[in-house]
């Protein structure tokens, strides 16, 4: 994803005080994983009410719909916070690009383990926490696909030239 | 759990050799065996299936098709980022070959 639209993304889920964290190829990046970034911006996110009416309001700043794999289809439903309670992820299309939300990645430790173990970066003067290096390693693990298993492995090369110092 | 291996493999009727080979990887145990040792570990095995998760198949189908112009782009930008993210941690620089994207090793 472009910088600036990711920066966007950050900024609307900050401005909303959406207690959040970075996951995927982003968070690898923001570390300085030698990874080449996706299309888009994967979170996970706690998913109290208050959150996910916060998260509800980012969205909807982001003027963001449901992003099918057919670009033709379209879903007209609601991106409430009542909405996004009943889903386990929701793959979005915003202003500003591909946004997905996952409320409970592959491999991931539970939310608040997440969090607690993930590290503040600050790419665009704001502060962001990215999930550990130990945690991205472990969610690769979990999804075990092709490309999963070349990611994993720059994960673990990274993790060990660093003693895991960041994690 | 502050279980030894000999007490569990006791509780689980099994043996301690047969648990050592588990955890060593040199056996896998059937699903019933497996449950049966997590049980006389005081934990209950629960497997959930829920749907695949495919996002990531729909973006990278996407990203093969953008113009190599724009990829080669997109691997610049990512690249500084990148950087930028090493120098704040005092880790040496990578360059373009350094990058890894999907099918990319060997």
């Amino acid at each position: 994803m472009d910088s600036a639209n990711e920066k966007k993304i950050f900024e609307a889920l900050v401005d909303h005080g959406v207690d959040f964290v970075v996951i995927g190829a982003s968070a690898a990046i923001l570390q300085g994983v030698p990874i080449a970034a996706t299309m888009d911006l994967d979170v996970t996110a706690s998913t109290t009410k208050r959150n996910l009416e916060r998260l509800a309001a980012a969205v909807r700043d982001l003027e963001a719909s449901l992003r099918l794999p057919d670009p033709e289809e379209h879903v007209d439903m609601p991106l409430d916070a009542r909405t996004l309670e009943t889903l386990s992820a929701v793959t979005l299309m915003t202003r500003f690009g591909p946004f997905d939300v996952l409320f409970a990645p592959s491999g991931s430790p539970p939310y608040t383990e997440l969090r607690a173990n993930a590290v503040e970066v600050a790419p665009f003067g704001l502060v962001v926490r990215v999930a550990s290096i130990e945690d991205l390693i472990a969610m690769k693990r979990a999804a075990g696909r092709e490309k999963d298993a070349l990611h994993l492995e720059v994960l673990l090369e990274f993790f060990e030239e660093t003693d895991g110092a960041f994690s | 759990m502050g279980l030894s291996q000999r007490e569990l493999a006791c509780r689980a009727a099994t043996s301690q050799a047969t648990l050592s080979a588990y955890e060593a990887g040199r056996k896998s145990p059937s699903l019933d065996t497996l449950a049966r040792i997590i049980r006389a570990a005081g934990l209950d095995l629960r497997i959930q299936l829920t749907p695949r998760d495919d996002h990531d198949e729909v973006m990278a189908a996407y990203e093969a098709s953008l113009p190599e112009r724009t990829r080669n782009a997109r691997r610049k930008r990512d690249l500084a980022a990148i950087n930028k993210a090493r120098r704040t941690r005092g880790l040496e620089p990578v360059g373009e070959g350094d990058l890894v994207g999907a099918g990319e090793r060997g």
